[in-house]
């Protein structure tokens, strides 16, 4: 069975972006793997290890700085990797959807697992997208996979358990609490660097201009709260209402 | 002298790093606490090839050397001094095996203990013979097809938890030094009770126990080496676990200097955060200059240990021995200065830092007291 994951490479959940003249700063950010996309790796390795055969491969779109990343899901136990890389950031997951694709046709793997978004922009798209330009199903947040002769069996929570059955090759976003992502071990660090990482670049594919719709034009920091302000003692009430009735205007 | 590291082994010295922030640290307080051994973290260590550091592929090692090994001893201790100062010991006395045992022992052995199935203990002091431990008294008798055990061991960590002992005794104390003798023994053989837990000043999540040889029978492959060559065994192990005890220490110094400086950095007193004032400045300064210090002075010996090889005549007594001592020695210090630093937070329980600092205490008595430590390095200054 072959396994693609596709990850993403962002700034680490700690990290702290600040915004100057509309655009992100993120000099001096530690980035790494999105953490939904932990998860699609981690279910990717369990499945493989449980059948006893078959490959994980990585994909990723974006500048030569993610080849850490890819690296760290290598050093996690991932087989091998394709890197579409790009002069900048992909942030249309549209066009990151179609490079995507068009990269996953040529491997033709059985089973694409995603985080279901991305920690940096959480859009949720990227995944989706991907299963539109392959013409596959896709089933995203899902918390439970179990497989069975072609078929994935998708547990998404939410009040209700929803239970989805799709025909593979599909596209499964995953989430929180599906399993706990291992460490990659100092065995597995050492042995990332030899595992194949087939580089390719937009030009190669053919798809130098994307169906790009969306671009971002503006960044700007949310204002800083206000400090809150403190009542004492019943006879306040009154003065409490009013404001949460003509300030706050939530009643 | 060149000490950076190659990209891999920064990779793995980051990876230690993560491991020790996000699993160890949260935890430090409550296993201490508890005073129970932590099979979680050590598995953890296990899983990740940590244990692994030192030893070759073909054992399941990863053969990484003495350098990201002693880095990674300091990260792991900042994380949980315990789990440290388990690491530090269990290595030392398993590189016992793969430096003086048979292929026979290693096979058997060493896998285990590199994926951390298998605890070991380092089994040489005795409740008379401490600092003088080429006076042990431990008796391992010759008799048909093995030797025979009696004696009493003291101060044994982990003793309760392991699985494997690597025990020193003497085939006869007319002997002497030339009677001493290196075993390898499973915990469970007859004869050998575990007796009852000390109880301590600190350092509780590392057991201390006393182990008592009663008759205690083992076959002729138990011994680990040539007979009456057991000293050298111990020099040479503890030559590596006193910068394994050097590496903890800076660890535990860095723990309490980050406890401090963050704190030092939240307090307000007389409208101003404490960091503001050059006295508590200046403390803060000396601490990270001396645990700076004693990491060069541990890298410098893993380095030396790790270009001597095999060869036992470059072991670097003297530059295990000097890191040993200023680490630990610094450890205290640091402590001590976290703890004034936090005023009568860093005294409370509720806080990290005392503990850290009743732990610092014990690093500069084992593995060779700070005075035996000095007489060492005095004795390699007189030399020739
Ligand atoms: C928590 C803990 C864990 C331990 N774990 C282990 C273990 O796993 N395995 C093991 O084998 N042992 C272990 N030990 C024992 C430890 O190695 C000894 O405590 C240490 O070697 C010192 O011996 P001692 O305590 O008998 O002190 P002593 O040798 O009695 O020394 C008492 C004092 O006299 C000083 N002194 C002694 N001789 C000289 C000298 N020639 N010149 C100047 N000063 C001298 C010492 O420095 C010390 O200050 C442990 C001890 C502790 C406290």
């Amino acid at each position: 069975m072959k396994i693609a994951v596709l990850i993403k490479y962002c700034p680490d959940s700690e990290a702290v972006i600040k915004v100057s003249d509309g655009k992100l700063d993120t000099s001096g950010v530690k980035y790494s793997v999105s953490p939904y996309d932990e998860y699609a790796c981690e279910e990717a390795l369990k499945i493989i290890e449980a059948k006893g055969e078959g490959e994980v491969v990585v994909f990723n779109v974006g500048p030569q700085k993610n080849a850490k990343g890819i690296k760290d899901e290598l050093a996690r136990g991932a087989d091998r990797a394709v890197h579409i890389v790009t002069d900048a950031e992909v942030t249309c997951p549209r066009y990151a959807g179609e490079l995507l694709a068009a990269a996953l046709k040529e491997e033709n793997p059985d089973l694409i697992l995603c985080g279901w978004k991305g920690i940096d922009y959480d859009l949720g798209v990227t995944g989706i997208k991907v299963a539109e330009y392959l013409g596959i199903p896709h089933v995203m947040i899902v918390t439970k996979l179990e497989l069975s002769d072609g078929k994935a069996n998708c547990t998404r929570q939410s009040d209700i358990d929803e239970v989805i059955e799709v025909a593979l090759p599909a596209v499964i976003g995953t989430q929180k609490g599906l399993n706990e992502p291992r460490y990659p071990s100092l065995k597995g660090i050492m042995k990332a660097k030899k595992k194949p990482v087939k580089t390719t670049t937009p030009a190669e594919i053919g798809l130098e201009r994307g169906d790009v719709r969306a671009e971002y034009t503006d960044f700007a920091q949310p204002p800083s709260k206000q400090a809150g302000k403190k009542f004492e003692g019943p006879e306040s009430a009154a003065e409490v209402v009013k404001l949460l009735r003509e300030e706050a205007k939530v009643i | 002298m060149d000490f950076s590291l190659s990209e891999n082994e920064l990779e793995i010295v980051e990876l230690v790093k993560e491991i020790a922030d996000n699993e160890l640290a949260p935890r430090m307080v409550e296993i201490d606490e508890a005073s129970r051994f932590s099979w979680d973290n050590f598995k953890l260590l296990g899983n990740a090839g940590i244990l692994g550091m030192l030893f070759p592929e073909k054992y399941g090692g990863t053969d990484l050397g003495y350098l990201a090994y002693s880095l990674s001893v300091e990260e792991v201790s900042r994380g949980d001094f315990n789990t440290g100062l388990t690491l530090s010991v269990h290595s030392m006395s398993a590189l016992a095996i793969l430096k003086f045992g048979t292929d026979k022992q290693k096979e058997t052995y060493l896998q285990r203990l590199m994926t951390g199935d298998y605890l070991m203990a380092f089994v040489l002091s005795e409740p008379d013979f401490g600092s003088d431990a080429a006076g042990l008294q431990c008796r391992a008798e010759k008799v048909d097809g093995g030797y025979k055990l009696n004696g009493t061991k003291a101060w044994i960590s982990n003793a309760e938890d392991a699985h494997l002992f690597v025990v020193w005794a003497t085939l006869d104390p007319k002997l002497g030094k030339k009677g001493i003798t290196t075993f390898i023994i499973e915990k469970d053989t007859e004869g050998i009770e575990v007796a009852k837990k000390e109880p301590k000043m600190g350092g509780e999540g590392t057991a201390t126990n006393q182990i008592i040889f009663t008759d205690c029978f083992i076959p002729d492959d138990c011994l680990l080496g040539e007979e009456g060559r057991g000293l050298r065994v111990a020099l040479n192990s503890l030559s590596g676990g006193r910068i394994g005890v050097a590496a903890n220490a800076t660890g535990v110094s860095q723990r309490a200097l980050d406890e401090a400086l963050a704190y030092s950095q939240e307090r307000v007193q007389f409208d101003v955060p404490i960091c503001e004032f050059q006295g508590i400045q200046w403390k803060l300064a000396d601490m990270d200059t001396m645990i700076e210090a004693g990491r060069l002075l541990y890298q410098k010996a893993a380095y030396l240990k790790q270009y001597a090889g095999n060869d036992l005549d470059l072991d670097p007594i003297k530059e295990a021995s000097q890191a040993k001592c200023f680490a630990t020695d610094s450890c205290l210090h640091v402590c001590s200065e976290a703890v004034q630093i936090m005023g009568a937070y860093g005294y409370s329980r509720e806080y990290p830092v005392e503990r850290l600092m009743r732990y610092s205490k014990v690093t500069q008595i084992f593995e060779g007291s700070n005075e035996i430590q000095r007489n060492l390095i005095a004795r390699e200054l007189l030399k020739d």
